[in-house]
Parts: structure tokens; C-alpha cells; sequence
């Protein structure tokens, strides 16, 4: 038990090098190009640009409403969603490193949700460039540092434990990711809640809802609802007890599921 | 061992744990067993055995990768692992990129990798290649830069998997006297080796295993390996 928690302290004393690879992984692919780090964001500015041109141009909405909460329904959600879509590779795809030395199992989740965090303020600029283009600039409120510390709870509580059972249970590691695209449109990213009239329970239960909306509407300029605090902090609070226990009773055996 | 699949994780369950507990599919390996030994400050243990006789798992458990079902461990210092040593080259950056990454990865500052940069640089040869990416190197240089860098860390404790070797016969001289410096500089080695010879030249403390299980532990002058079989009773 007290074994868990000294792997989480000791991946965290080791920021420098989570930090570091973090950065590392986002910008080594773009070695040589010469737009550089900035490729980065150019699948964020391609989705920005099909909004945009779907939603103003053909669906003639009124972009200034659409596309800065489309825009961070986008962000949120490949942010949030890396707990699904690249945590499944968390153990398995450093399979060499955990075979032959002794990093922390923390580690790994660190260094990845650091690399989503950094490419989620990386993004942030687009968006604001964009907000700056259409002349929408809002001033962001303050529950949007509670919102995202409770998302990055969420993220390595839940990462740590899906990359375990993903190590363990070789399907999930094809499931979640395939999942991950319908959970994305089951999601109010680019359609709206209330759209659903009477079924809203649809996006209402769904957490990652919860979990966009948590940071989405504080850069919108908005408080985000009650519900949405209760559903993220009940994520959160599980992520921490499911990795607990996941890790207490199954952490040593990682290098041989790997 | 299990299947790794969810498929039968769920068969499992539906058939009550019957089907595949009481088939043939499970197979545990038990690798190691009843081992026990100490070493101090200035041992230097060499771990003999036969193909699977557990020799790199018993490195990989003091070197903190697996934790022993039953018993336990204890380690003070820093322990280096040379059981993969290649951790974090990347064939797209420099020479130099790659020395400051993988101090990075080990957990050097970039500071402290800074300091030893011109160290390593020069004892690998590479000369100007140092600033080129490192796929533009023979397979002699990769190496060359890799062990620069295995044998810059200053451990406690050093585990190595066989002797490394490295680079053509100029290099290999050089490398065997940098390789004799770290060895000096460590508190405690630890060898997994076949070769007698090299074993019996560097180390004073011998552990023998066979299929997992610790045969003999001791000085090194009390096993007879010609024979096979301790030389003294006592240890046996």
C-alpha cells in the first residue's frame, strides 16, 4: 500500500524528466520540417477551418457564437479523451523502458498528460488567434483553473488505470481507441446539449460532457453548471480510488504483462 | 501463461474459472527461488548459470524492475542498470542532442550532462560526427556514443548484463580501460556473465544458479568450477 504512493511521489520528484520527454515526444516528429512545432497545431487549424466553413458558410450559423465553443468543445475533448485514445499505449508502448529499468509506473501517466497539457496550450493560442480574427475575445473566468486540475486528476487516476488493464487485456488497447470515436459524437463538442430536448440525459450522463464544459465555458466568458463540478469531481475521486487499488494490488506485475 | 484477452478473461467468468484453470493453458514459470545473499561496499559478485538459469532476472530484481513474490529486497544507493543501455537514442537527432537527451531520460540535469559533454565527446572519437544525426553513423559509432554515455553515470551499485563491448580494435582497448575506471569508481558490480575467465579476473564474490535455484554463494576461490561444486562443505 504505502509502495503505491511512494511511486507516485517518486514520479512526480521526476519532472524534470517527464517534463522534458513530454516535450521531447511533441516536437521530435516535426525535426526538420520547416514550419517546425508549429505542425503541431495543424490538425486543430484544419478542424477550426471545416467549422468554420461547415457551420458559417453552409449551415449559415452565426459563427461568433459556434465556432469559440466548438473550437474548445475540440481542445477539451482530445485532451480529455487521451484517456481513452493514447492511454491504452501507456505501459504497453514503453514495454522496453519498464523491461529494464525501474521508473515509476506514475511516471509514464505524468509524462503523458504533461504532453497533453502542453499541446492543449499550444492549441490555445490558435484558438485565440482565431478568437482575435473574429473579434470574440472573452476574458476567461477563474473556474477554469479548478476545472482543469480536476481534468488532469481525472487524467492520470484513469490513465494509470486503463494502461494496466490495457497491458493485461490486450483487446482494450484496439477497443478504446475505436470507442473513443463514438463517445466523440454521442458528446455535445460541436452540436449543443439542449438540441436534445427530451433526451438530454444523453449528454447529461455522459462525463466527458462534464468534462469539456468544466473548462469550455470559463474561456466562453460562463460559470460552469453545478452538475458539471459534481460529475468531474465524482470522476476525479473514482480515478484516484480505482487507480489506488488498481496499482496496490497489480503495479509489480506490469513488466510481465508488458 | 494466460492469454492476454478479454475474450477469455469473460470465458473464464462464464465458465466459472473451470475451463482454463483446469486446462493446460496456464503455465507459470517460476524463475527464481531461495535466493539469498548480501553484498557490501567494495564486492564485486559475478552470477554464473546456464541459458535461463535466471541470471538477467535476477539482475532485473535488483535493479528494482520485478519485486519478488515472496521475500524482499533491500538496496541503499543508486543502482545502475546496464542491462539495456541504449535507452533514449533517437536516430534523428545529433550526436550531441542525444547525449544531453539520454542524461535526461536518466535523470541527469541538463546541467550536469553539460559538464560531462566534452568528457564524453572526447573519449568517443566521433569528431566532427558528434554534430551530424546519429543515422548518419556506422553501427561501430552508435555504439561508441551509447557506451560514452553507460559508462559517464557515477553508481553505487552497477549491474551489467554480460561485458559490453565495443568498436573495432583501437576502440576496444580504450573502452576495456574506461569500462576498468567505472568498475573502480562503483561500490558494488554485479556481473552476469558465461565467462569464467572474465569473472574470475574482476570479481571476488561468485553466485551460482541453476534452473532458478541459488546453487552456491560465496568468495570466489571456494568454487571449483572445473568440477562444478563448491570446494569447501561449508558452503554448500
Amino acid at each position: 500500500m504505502n509502495k503505491t504512493i511512494a511511486d507516485l511521489i517518486a514520479g512526480s520528484k521526476l519532472y524534470p524528466v517527464w517534463l522534458h520527454q513530454a516535450y521531447y515526444m511533441l516536437s521530435a516528429k516535426y525535426k526538420r520540417t520547416i514550419l517546425g512545432t508549429i505542425w503541431i497545431a495543424g490538425n486543430f487549424i484544419a478542424s477550426s477551418l471545416a467549422i468554420a466553413v461547415v457551420f458559417g458558410a453552409i449551415f449559415n450559423q452565426d459563427l461568433h457564437e459556434t465556432l469559440p465553443y466548438t473550437m474548445q468543445g475540440f481542445l477539451m475533448a482530445g485532451t480529455c479523451m487521451w484517456i481513452i485514445t493514447e492511454a491504452p499505449e501507456l505501459y504497453v508502448g514503453h514495454a522496453g523502458i519498464i523491461k529494464n529499468h525501474a521508473y515509476p509506473f506514475t511516471y509514464f501517466a505524468f509524462e503523458g498528460v504533461a504532453k497533453m497539457i502542453m499541446l492543449f496550450a499550444h492549441n490555445l493560442i490558435v484558438f485565440y488567434i482565431f478568437m482575435v480574427a473574429m473579434g470574440t475575445v472573452t476574458v476567461p473566468l477563474w473556474p477554469l483553473i479548478p476545472g482543469l486540475i480536476l481534468n488532469i486528476v481525472c487524467m492520470l487516476g484513469w490513465g494509470c488505470v486503463v494502461g494496466m488493464m490495457s497491458a493485461r487485456f490486450r483487446d482494450l488497447r484496439f477497443l478504446l481507441p475505436s470507442a473513443s470515436t463514438l463517445l466523440f459524437f454521442l458528446t455535445p463538442v460541436y452540436w449543443r446539449a439542449e438540441t436534445l430536448g427530451s433526451q438530454r440525459w444523453i449528454a447529461d450522463i455522459n462525463p466527458l460532457y462534464h468534462m469539456i464544459a468544466i473548462v469550455r465555458e470559463p474561456f466562453l466568458g460562463r460559470y460552469p453548471a453545478p452538475e458539471n463540478w459534481i460529475f468531474v469531481s465524482g470522476v476525479a475521486v473514482t480515478g484516484i480510488v480505482a487507480w489506488f487499488i488498481a496499482f496496490s494490488l497489480f503495479r509489480r506485475r506490469i513488466p510481465f504483462w508488458v | 501463461m494466460r492469454a492476454q484477452s478479454l475474450r477469455n478473461a469473460i470465458a473464464n467468468v462464464a465458465v466459472g474459472g473451470r475451463l482454463l484453470k483446469s486446462g493446460n493453458d496456464i503455465v507459470h514459470v517460476n524463475a527464481l527461488n531461495g535466493i539469498n545473499f548480501s553484498l557490501n561496499e567494495g564486492d564485486r559478485l559475478g552470477i554464473i548459470g546456464h541459458n535461463g538459469a535466471g541470471k538477467t532476472t535476477l539482475l532485473k530484481v535488483l535493479a528494482r524492475v520485478y519485486e519478488p513474490d515472496t521475500g524482499h529486497v533491500r538496496i541503499d544507493g543508486r543502482v545502475s542498470s546496464m542491462i539495456d543501455v541504449s535507452l533514449g537514442v533517437d536516430y534523428e537527432l545529433t550526436g550531441r542532442e542525444n547525449l544531453i537527451n539520454m542524461g535526461r531520460i536518466r535523470g541527469y540535469s541538463t546541467k550536469q550532462i553539460l559538464q560531462k559533454i566534452p568528457e564524453i565527446v572526447e573519449f568517443t572519437d566521433l569528431g566532427q560526427f558528434i554534430d551530424l544525426p546519429i543515422k548518419t553513423y556506422s553501427a561501430g559509432m552508435v555504439t561508441r556514443l551509447i557506451f560514452g554515455v553507460a559508462t559517464s553515470l557515477e553508481p553505487d551499485i552497477l549491474l551489467m548484463d554480460e561485458w559490453i563491448g565495443a568498436g573495432d580494435k583501437f576502440f576496444v582497448e580504450k573502452a576495456t580501460n574506461r569500462l576498468n575506471e567505472v568498475l573502480n569508481k562503483s561500490r558494488i558490480i554485479v556481473l552476469a556473465t558465461h565467462s569464467w575467465s572474465l569473472m574470475s579476473s574482476l570479481c571476488n564474490k561468485v553466485l551460482v544458479l541453476n534452473a532458478g535455484r541459488q546453487v552456491f554463494f560465496g568468495d570466489i576461490a571456494d568454487w571449483d568450477e572445473a568440477n562444478n561444486e563448491p570446494r569447501s562443505k561449508a558452503f554448500g
